[in-house]
Protein backbone atom coordinates (compact mmCIF):
# COMPACT_ATOMS: atom_id res chain seq x y z
CA UNK A 1 0.00 0.00 0.00
CA UNK A 2 3.24 2.49 1.03
CA UNK A 3 4.17 1.70 -2.70
CA UNK A 4 1.13 2.22 -4.51
CA UNK A 5 0.89 5.75 -2.14
CA UNK A 6 4.28 6.59 -3.20
CA UNK A 7 3.49 5.85 -6.94
CA UNK A 8 0.16 8.23 -6.69
CA UNK A 9 2.59 11.12 -5.33
CA UNK A 10 5.15 10.32 -7.82
CA UNK A 11 2.11 10.79 -10.49
CA UNK A 12 0.22 13.22 -9.01
CA UNK A 13 4.14 15.11 -9.29
CA UNK A 14 4.09 14.24 -13.50
CA UNK A 15 0.96 16.08 -14.22
CA UNK A 16 1.48 19.26 -15.52
CA UNK A 17 -1.67 21.81 -16.86
CA UNK A 18 -0.14 24.69 -19.14
CA UNK A 19 -1.80 28.35 -19.48
CA UNK A 20 -4.99 27.24 -21.70
CA UNK A 21 -6.03 24.71 -18.69
CA UNK A 22 -4.40 21.67 -20.59
CA UNK A 23 -3.32 19.03 -18.13
CA UNK A 24 -0.88 16.80 -19.74
CA UNK A 25 0.71 13.36 -17.59
CA UNK A 26 3.90 12.08 -19.41
CA UNK A 27 3.28 13.90 -22.92
CA UNK A 28 -0.67 12.91 -22.96
CA UNK A 29 -3.17 14.53 -22.54
CA UNK A 30 -4.93 13.82 -19.78
CA UNK A 31 -8.57 14.57 -18.29
CA UNK A 32 -9.43 13.90 -14.63
CA UNK A 33 -12.48 12.52 -15.05
CA UNK A 34 -15.44 10.60 -12.17
CA UNK A 35 -16.01 6.98 -13.27
CA UNK A 36 -19.73 7.14 -13.82
CA UNK A 37 -18.60 8.96 -17.68
CA UNK A 38 -17.74 5.27 -18.53
CA UNK A 39 -21.36 3.84 -17.09
CA UNK A 40 -23.09 7.00 -19.03
CA UNK A 41 -21.60 5.95 -22.14
CA UNK A 42 -22.21 2.23 -21.49
CA UNK A 43 -25.88 2.98 -20.73
CA UNK A 44 -26.59 5.36 -23.83
CA UNK A 45 -24.60 2.79 -25.94
CA UNK A 46 -27.27 -0.15 -24.88
CA UNK A 47 -30.04 2.01 -24.90
CA UNK A 48 -29.78 2.38 -28.57
CA UNK A 49 -27.42 -0.66 -29.84
CA UNK A 50 -28.01 -3.31 -26.76
CA UNK A 51 -25.63 -5.85 -26.64
CA UNK A 52 -23.68 -4.57 -29.57
CA UNK A 53 -22.15 -1.65 -27.34
CA UNK A 54 -20.34 -4.43 -25.84
CA UNK A 55 -18.20 -5.19 -28.99
CA UNK A 56 -17.68 -1.15 -28.76
CA UNK A 57 -16.64 -1.48 -25.31
CA UNK A 58 -14.23 -4.00 -25.75
CA UNK A 59 -12.79 -2.93 -29.23
CA UNK A 60 -12.17 0.70 -27.39
CA UNK A 61 -10.37 -0.95 -24.52
CA UNK A 62 -8.21 -3.37 -26.95
CA UNK A 63 -7.07 -0.31 -28.77
CA UNK A 64 -5.72 1.98 -25.98
CA UNK A 65 -4.57 -1.13 -24.45
CA UNK A 66 -1.89 -1.55 -27.61
CA UNK A 67 -1.38 1.84 -28.18
CA UNK A 68 -0.51 2.14 -24.01
CA UNK A 69 1.32 -0.56 -24.09
CA UNK A 70 3.34 0.34 -27.05
CA UNK A 71 3.86 3.34 -25.62
CA UNK A 72 4.92 2.01 -22.38
CA UNK A 73 8.12 -0.15 -24.17
CA UNK A 74 8.98 3.08 -26.11
CA UNK A 75 9.12 4.90 -22.53
CA UNK A 76 11.28 2.20 -21.38
CA UNK A 77 13.80 1.32 -24.29
CA UNK A 78 13.85 -1.80 -23.52
CA UNK A 79 15.00 -1.82 -19.90
CA UNK A 80 12.19 -4.15 -19.09
CA UNK A 81 10.96 -7.37 -20.46
CA UNK A 82 7.31 -7.87 -21.24
CA UNK A 83 6.05 -9.63 -18.45
CA UNK A 84 7.80 -6.69 -16.27
CA UNK A 85 5.70 -4.29 -18.38
CA UNK A 86 2.85 -5.88 -17.67
CA UNK A 87 2.97 -6.04 -14.39
CA UNK A 88 4.08 -2.17 -14.61
CA UNK A 89 0.87 -1.64 -15.94
CA UNK A 90 -1.14 -3.50 -13.80
CA UNK A 91 -0.17 -1.25 -11.17
CA UNK A 92 -0.25 1.58 -13.10
CA UNK A 93 -3.77 0.89 -13.36
CA UNK A 94 -4.53 0.92 -9.73
CA UNK A 95 -2.94 4.73 -9.44
CA UNK A 96 -5.19 5.70 -12.31
CA UNK A 97 -7.99 4.67 -10.12
CA UNK A 98 -9.30 1.55 -11.66
CA UNK A 99 -9.01 -0.71 -8.48
CA UNK A 100 -5.92 -3.34 -7.74
CA UNK A 101 -5.91 -6.28 -10.02
CA UNK A 102 -4.85 -9.44 -8.42
CA UNK A 103 -2.61 -11.09 -11.51
CA UNK A 104 -0.91 -14.16 -9.25
CA UNK A 105 -3.44 -16.36 -10.95
CA UNK A 106 -2.15 -15.26 -14.81
CA UNK A 107 1.01 -16.88 -16.25
CA UNK A 108 1.94 -14.34 -18.77
CA UNK A 109 4.50 -16.51 -20.62
CA UNK A 110 1.53 -18.63 -21.33
CA UNK A 111 -1.35 -16.27 -21.30
CA UNK A 112 -3.43 -18.74 -19.09
CA UNK A 113 -4.73 -18.34 -16.44
CA UNK A 114 -7.09 -15.92 -14.22
CA UNK A 115 -6.65 -12.10 -13.64
CA UNK A 116 -8.71 -10.84 -10.63
CA UNK A 117 -9.94 -7.21 -10.17
CA UNK A 118 -11.71 -6.73 -6.70
CA UNK A 119 -12.71 -3.07 -7.05
CA UNK A 120 -12.42 -1.98 -10.14
CA UNK A 121 -15.58 1.28 -11.35
CA UNK A 122 -16.97 -0.51 -14.20
CA UNK A 123 -19.58 -2.68 -12.42
CA UNK A 124 -20.20 -0.34 -9.85
CA UNK A 125 -22.65 1.37 -12.21
CA UNK A 126 -26.54 0.68 -11.90
CA UNK A 127 -27.04 -0.63 -15.66
CA UNK A 128 -29.50 -4.04 -15.81
CA UNK A 129 -27.10 -6.26 -17.30
CA UNK A 130 -27.62 -9.41 -18.78
CA UNK A 131 -23.76 -10.34 -19.12
CA UNK A 132 -20.79 -9.20 -17.17
CA UNK A 133 -20.16 -5.92 -17.71
CA UNK A 134 -16.44 -4.87 -17.62
CA UNK A 135 -16.09 -5.08 -21.43
CA UNK A 136 -13.92 -2.25 -21.69
CA UNK A 137 -11.27 -3.87 -18.97
CA UNK A 138 -11.33 -6.95 -21.07
CA UNK A 139 -10.47 -5.46 -24.10
CA UNK A 140 -7.86 -3.16 -22.46
CA UNK A 141 -6.28 -6.14 -21.00
CA UNK A 142 -6.57 -7.85 -24.17
CA UNK A 143 -4.52 -5.09 -26.15
CA UNK A 144 -2.34 -4.79 -24.23
CA UNK A 145 -0.91 -8.45 -23.29
CA UNK A 146 -1.80 -9.05 -27.24
CA UNK A 147 0.89 -5.71 -27.93
CA UNK A 148 3.22 -7.08 -25.40
CA UNK A 149 3.35 -10.66 -26.37
CA UNK A 150 3.31 -10.11 -30.35
CA UNK A 151 -0.08 -12.68 -30.62
CA UNK A 152 -3.99 -11.95 -30.59
CA UNK A 153 -4.86 -13.12 -26.87
CA UNK A 154 -8.84 -12.31 -26.34
CA UNK A 155 -9.77 -12.05 -22.91
CA UNK A 156 -13.49 -12.72 -21.97
CA UNK A 157 -15.06 -11.78 -18.67
CA UNK A 158 -15.99 -15.10 -16.56
CA UNK A 159 -17.05 -13.11 -13.56
CA UNK A 160 -18.39 -10.09 -12.86
CA UNK A 161 -19.33 -8.06 -9.71
CA UNK A 162 -22.00 -6.37 -11.30
CA UNK A 163 -23.62 -9.66 -11.90
CA UNK A 164 -22.98 -10.68 -8.01
CA UNK A 165 -19.72 -12.46 -8.26
CA UNK A 166 -17.02 -11.73 -5.30
CA UNK A 167 -14.76 -10.21 -7.42
CA UNK A 168 -14.56 -9.27 -11.50
CA UNK A 169 -12.41 -12.66 -13.32
CA UNK A 170 -11.00 -12.16 -16.76
CA UNK A 171 -9.12 -15.22 -18.59
CA UNK A 172 -8.32 -15.86 -22.50
CA UNK A 173 -10.92 -17.45 -24.11
CA UNK A 174 -11.09 -20.79 -24.12
CA UNK A 175 -12.13 -24.33 -25.70
CA UNK A 176 -15.95 -23.01 -25.18
CA UNK A 177 -16.49 -20.45 -27.57
CA UNK A 178 -19.77 -19.06 -25.44
CA UNK A 179 -17.97 -19.54 -21.96
CA UNK A 180 -13.68 -19.35 -21.62
CA UNK A 181 -12.05 -22.45 -19.42
CA UNK A 182 -8.96 -19.77 -19.51
CA UNK A 183 -7.08 -21.52 -21.72
CA UNK A 184 -5.17 -19.34 -25.03
CA UNK A 185 -6.79 -19.34 -28.21
CA UNK A 186 -4.02 -17.43 -29.44
CA UNK A 187 -5.62 -17.28 -33.04
CA UNK A 188 -9.54 -16.68 -32.19
CA UNK A 189 -10.08 -12.92 -32.56
CA UNK B 1 -10.27 -18.84 -44.12
CA UNK B 2 -11.60 -20.06 -40.75
CA UNK B 3 -10.91 -19.75 -37.19
CA UNK B 4 -12.36 -21.58 -34.29
CA UNK B 5 -11.94 -22.08 -30.70
CA UNK B 6 -11.86 -25.72 -29.38
CA UNK B 7 -13.52 -29.25 -29.22
CA UNK B 8 -16.19 -28.06 -31.19
CA UNK B 9 -14.05 -26.51 -34.49
CA UNK B 10 -15.17 -29.37 -36.79
CA UNK B 11 -18.97 -29.25 -36.15
CA UNK B 12 -18.82 -25.46 -36.92
CA UNK B 13 -16.11 -25.79 -40.10
CA UNK B 14 -18.08 -28.08 -41.21
CA UNK B 15 -21.31 -26.27 -41.01
CA UNK B 16 -19.95 -23.07 -42.09
CA UNK B 17 -18.08 -25.10 -45.05
CA UNK B 18 -21.97 -26.21 -45.63
CA UNK B 19 -23.52 -22.76 -45.58
CA UNK B 20 -20.96 -21.28 -47.97
CA UNK B 21 -21.94 -23.79 -50.55
CA UNK B 22 -25.64 -23.41 -50.00
CA UNK B 23 -25.69 -19.68 -50.05
CA UNK B 24 -22.99 -18.16 -52.08
CA UNK B 25 -21.79 -16.48 -49.28
CA UNK B 26 -17.85 -15.41 -49.54
CA UNK B 27 -18.34 -13.84 -46.12
CA UNK B 28 -19.57 -15.66 -43.47
CA UNK B 29 -19.35 -14.39 -39.46
CA UNK B 30 -20.70 -16.41 -36.49
CA UNK B 31 -20.58 -14.22 -33.28
CA UNK B 32 -21.57 -13.81 -30.11
CA UNK B 33 -23.98 -11.22 -28.90
CA UNK B 34 -21.91 -9.47 -27.36
CA UNK B 35 -19.91 -9.17 -30.85
CA UNK B 36 -16.64 -11.67 -29.63
CA UNK B 37 -15.90 -13.82 -33.00
CA UNK B 38 -16.99 -17.92 -32.57
CA UNK B 39 -15.98 -18.86 -35.85
CA UNK B 40 -15.81 -17.35 -39.93
CA UNK B 41 -15.04 -17.83 -43.16
CA UNK B 42 -13.97 -14.70 -44.91
CA UNK B 43 -12.05 -13.78 -47.88
CA UNK B 44 -7.82 -13.88 -47.28
CA UNK B 45 -6.55 -10.54 -44.77
CA UNK B 46 -10.42 -9.69 -43.68
CA UNK B 47 -9.95 -8.98 -39.77
CA UNK B 48 -13.28 -11.21 -38.67
CA UNK B 49 -13.62 -8.76 -35.34
CA UNK B 50 -15.19 -5.84 -37.69
CA UNK B 51 -18.00 -8.22 -38.81
CA UNK B 52 -18.97 -9.87 -35.46
CA UNK B 53 -19.04 -6.45 -33.97
CA UNK B 54 -21.00 -5.13 -36.75
CA UNK B 55 -23.39 -8.37 -36.16
CA UNK B 56 -23.64 -7.71 -32.73
CA UNK B 57 -24.81 -4.19 -33.19
CA UNK B 58 -26.85 -4.16 -36.23
CA UNK B 59 -28.74 -7.11 -34.25
CA UNK B 60 -28.36 -5.19 -31.06
CA UNK B 61 -30.03 -2.05 -32.79
CA UNK B 62 -32.74 -3.81 -34.21
CA UNK B 63 -34.05 -5.46 -31.32
CA UNK B 64 -33.72 -2.40 -29.53
CA UNK B 65 -35.82 -0.72 -32.26
CA UNK B 66 -38.60 -4.38 -32.68
CA UNK B 67 -38.85 -3.25 -28.49
CA UNK B 68 -39.03 0.28 -28.62
CA UNK B 69 -41.96 0.32 -31.46
CA UNK B 70 -43.60 -2.57 -29.13
CA UNK B 71 -43.43 -5.92 -31.28
CA UNK B 72 -41.16 -8.89 -30.30
CA UNK B 73 -39.52 -11.84 -32.03
CA UNK B 74 -37.14 -10.90 -34.06
CA UNK B 75 -35.10 -13.48 -36.13
CA UNK B 76 -33.10 -11.39 -39.02
CA UNK B 77 -32.30 -8.34 -39.99
CA UNK B 78 -31.34 -7.81 -43.80
CA UNK B 79 -29.33 -4.85 -45.65
CA UNK B 80 -29.95 -4.31 -49.46
CA UNK B 81 -27.13 -2.55 -51.41
CA UNK B 82 -26.58 -1.88 -54.57
CA UNK B 83 -24.55 -5.26 -55.44
CA UNK B 84 -25.17 -7.14 -52.05
CA UNK B 85 -27.34 -8.11 -49.16
CA UNK B 86 -26.17 -8.49 -45.68
CA UNK B 87 -28.32 -10.92 -43.64
CA UNK B 88 -27.60 -10.72 -39.92
CA UNK B 89 -29.92 -13.75 -38.48
CA UNK B 90 -30.30 -14.79 -34.85
CA UNK B 91 -28.54 -18.37 -33.74
CA UNK B 92 -30.34 -18.86 -30.67
CA UNK B 93 -29.74 -16.92 -27.79
CA UNK B 94 -26.14 -15.93 -27.24
CA UNK B 95 -24.80 -16.16 -31.04
CA UNK B 96 -25.45 -14.51 -34.61
CA UNK B 97 -24.65 -14.93 -37.91
CA UNK B 98 -23.90 -12.62 -40.48
CA UNK B 99 -23.35 -13.42 -44.27
CA UNK B 100 -22.76 -11.28 -47.11
CA UNK B 101 -24.35 -12.70 -50.47
CA UNK B 102 -22.88 -12.09 -53.94
CA UNK B 103 -23.69 -10.23 -56.26
CA UNK B 104 -27.04 -11.39 -58.29
CA UNK B 105 -27.20 -14.25 -55.40
CA UNK B 106 -30.83 -15.57 -55.31
CA UNK B 107 -32.04 -13.94 -51.55
CA UNK B 108 -34.33 -16.88 -50.86
CA UNK B 109 -31.36 -19.66 -51.05
CA UNK B 110 -29.30 -17.10 -48.92
CA UNK B 111 -31.60 -16.72 -46.18
CA UNK B 112 -33.20 -20.75 -46.53
CA UNK B 113 -29.33 -21.19 -45.88
CA UNK B 114 -28.39 -18.84 -43.50
CA UNK B 115 -31.60 -19.81 -41.26
CA UNK B 116 -30.52 -23.65 -41.91
CA UNK B 117 -26.76 -22.54 -40.66
CA UNK B 118 -28.04 -20.85 -37.48
CA UNK B 119 -30.21 -23.88 -36.57
CA UNK B 120 -26.54 -25.63 -36.67
CA UNK B 121 -24.70 -23.32 -34.69
CA UNK B 122 -27.43 -23.31 -32.17
CA UNK B 123 -27.50 -27.00 -31.69
CA UNK B 124 -23.64 -27.53 -31.66
CA UNK B 125 -23.42 -24.33 -28.55
CA UNK B 126 -26.24 -25.71 -27.34
CA UNK B 127 -24.23 -29.16 -26.53
CA UNK B 128 -21.26 -27.39 -25.00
Amino acid sequence: MNGIRAGLRDLWARLTMDSSGRIVLDGQRTVIIPASVFGAIEAAGERILGRGMSSILHMAGDRLGREVAKATVEFMEGSLPPNAIFEFLIDGGTMRGFGHYDVSAFDFEASSGVIRSVDQPFPDDPIPRKDPGCHFAAGFWSGVISSLRGNEVVLDELACRSRGAPVCEFAPRGQNPLVSRGKTDGNDR
Amino acid sequence: MIVTAGATESKLDRALERAERETGCRSIVVARRDGLVIAYRLPKGRDARVPASLAASIFGAAEVAVAEFEHAGLSRVIISCASAQIVAQGAGPEAIVIGVDAEGANLGLVLLGLAHLSTEIQEILDAL
